[in-house]
């Protein structure tokens, strides 16, 4: 798990998948009841 | 005379179509013409009067030759076979000790290279609060970066698939800040009327919206 001040990023060691977690308080995009 | 390896060769009398044993030991043999090729003929039989004595050097074969009057042939089970004014070819011939010496050098290769490791066996994590034993506290408080909000940096592992089924496995069903939507699809679901559906997609939020679960990590 990598955090700044802006993002916090999770890398998981399975299927090399990765989360990104933004802390810089932008809007919620349109697409967010269905993430990827 | 236990055992001659057939691929020694004895080439003499043979050879030149002289009866076997019209010659012995006494005596000079006919001279040959050193021009014309000698055919080469596997023998694996003794030949009376043309043994000497037990040879002792090793478990190898070597052969020695001259061109013109004698051949020297030292067989593996210990016995010398001379071959007047005959040749006798090298091939098939075992270098002494060479067996040996390559088994050394191989050996060698092997003891040389040593062992390294793709990634850390103990991964060096020093900012985890620890304590006097050097085993992680794990009721410290959480370590905080500059600007005062937790630290979450750092490895982390998976604490199981009890989160992965149940995010909120460990929360008042009453307080869990679910979005309205994510609260009717868990009261839709919670009496598990969708439970011929996988299993996952029965309770969890997260994968009732399809995506990929992951694990819920712990420290």
């Amino acid at each position: 798990m990598i955090q700044k001040s802006d993002v916090i990023a999770i890398l998981y060691e399975s299927d090399n998948a990765w989360r990104q977690i933004f802390l810089d308080g932008r809007e919620l995009g349109n697409d967010f009841l269905r993430p990827s | 005379m236990a055992h001659i390896p057939a691929h020694l060769f004895y080439v003499g009398r043979r050879a030149r179509g002289e009866r076997e044993g019209s010659r012995r030991t006494d005596g000079p043999g006919p001279e040959i013409n050193q021009n014309v090729t000698t055919r080469v003929i596997p023998d694996t039989t003794p030949i009376p009067g043309y043994h000497a004595t037990p040879f002792s050097e090793g478990p190898y074969q070597r052969t020695c030759s001259t061109k013109r009057s004698m051949s020297l042939t030292a067989f593996r089970d210990g016995w010398i076979t001379i071959a007047l004014n005959g040749e006798v070819k090298n091939e098939n011939t075992t270098e002494p000790r060479k067996g040996i010496r390559n088994f050394v050098f191989h050996s060698h290769l092997v003891l040389i290279c040593a062992p390294v490791y793709g990634q850390w066996v103990k991964v060096p994590t020093g900012r985890i609060p620890r304590g006097p034993d050097g085993k992680p506290n794990l009721s410290a408080p959480a370590p905080r970066s500059p600007d005062g909000h937790p630290d979450l940096s750092g490895v982390w592992e998976s604490g199981g698939a009890r989160y992965i089924l149940d995010i909120a496995a460990d929360l008042n069903p009453a307080t869990v800040p679910f979005m309205p939507w994510a609260k009717a699809l868990v009261d839709e679901r919670a009496d598990g009327s969708h439970s011929e559906r996988i299993p996952l997609q029965t309770a969890c939020p997260e994968a009732s919206r399809g995506s990929m679960p992951r694990p819920h990590l712990g420290r």
